[in-house]
């Protein structure tokens, strides 16, 4: 079969996401994002602004949260918990590596 | 309805992190056919990684997920990078690390040695009086950011004493140990003395 290339687009902190955009992409009503924004799962760039915008790695997490939605049938505020603390481990498990990277090895 | 999105781990070298690189992905897929039945569907995709990605990066491939049904749109692909561990070079972020091993006399006096990097060897000026567990750093020589700049590279020191020693080299060892007055374990006694650590 013929590979086609293949355009990609950089989920990282500096990438931004609208609340829409976050819609689109997660399979998640507005106001389910906007729940999860309650329960403190996500969090806007700007909790003030008008619009709200979100960086790249939310749309992991509320991807996340869709899925756990559907596959363990769990309400939003169960569905929060669950996200924050895999988000925390992951921080967790990347602030490690930092770390481990940063320590010398033995010397043979 | 929308399409599924699919989820990849690409496992990339250090090297091809550092240029960019081109991979070739080989999926079996879940696809409605015309009769309306889900069947695994062999994909192939050509996927240009930018120079940027770090372990653990993550990016999204726009419509190149499952097709859409109903007028839904395609689904979109997910890549999460995950880097080789190189030999040398310990990866943090778009930072670098590496073990700098060094003779007793270069950390001492100071010396000019050849470093490796992603771009190729470099000379870093290793200061006089460089302690163990240093970090000398190399600007710009780490990764490559997604939109721009570079991380860095530091090389750790590490003092390291000759494994095996001739006779002259262990004459001067004695002369410099019987003509020093440095202890490294000066403090020892006074720590163990003090009890100022419970307060």
């Amino acid at each position: 079969m013929a590979a086609t290339p293949v355009k990609v687009e950089w989920l990282t902190e500096d990438h931004e996401f609208s609340l829409g955009e976050l819609e689109d992409l997660s399979g998640l009503s507005e106001d389910e994002l906007r729940e999860l924004v309650a329960y403190g799962a996500i969090t806007p760039v700007d909790p003030d602004a008008p619009q709200w915008t979100f960086k790249g790695g939310c749309l992991v997490t509320v991807r996340t949260a869709c899925r756990l939605r559907i596959s363990f049938d769990l309400d939003l505020h169960a569905v929060a918990l669950v996200v924050s603390l895999l988000d925390r481990i992951h921080d967790l498990e990347a602030q490690l590596g930092r770390l481990r990277a940063q320590l010398p090895h033995r010397i043979r | 309805m929308p399409g599924q999105d699919y989820e990849v781990t690409v496992h990339i070298s250090l090297e091809d992190a550092f240029r960019g690189t081109e991979v070739e992905l080989n999926l079996t897929v879940p696809e409605y056919d015309k009769e309306g039945f889900l069947r695994r569907v062999p994909r192939a995709f050509k996927v240009r990684i930018p120079r940027g990605a770090t372990d653990g990066q993550r990016l999204r491939l726009a419509g190149r997920g499952g097709k859409g049904i109903n007028g839904g749109r395609d689904g979109d692909m997910y890549l999460n990078i995950a880097l080789h561990p190189h030999p040398l070079l310990r990866v943090s972020g778009h930072d670098l690390y590496l073990d700098l091993p060094l003779a007793p006399w270069e950390a001492v006096l100071g010396a000019t040695v050849e470093v490796p990097t992603l771009g190729g060897p470099v000379h870093l000026k290793v200061p006089p009086d460089t302690r163990a567990g240093q970090q000398l750093r190399l600007a710009k020589r780490g990764l490559p950011k997604p939109h721009g700049g570079e991380g860095d590279l530091f090389a750790i020191a590490q003092i390291v004493v000759p494994t095996a020693t001739n006779e002259r080299e262990r004459a001067l060892f004695k002369q410099l140990a019987e003509g020093s007055t440095f202890n490294p374990r000066g403090h020892f006694q006074e720590e163990m003395k003090s009890g100022s650590y419970t307060s």
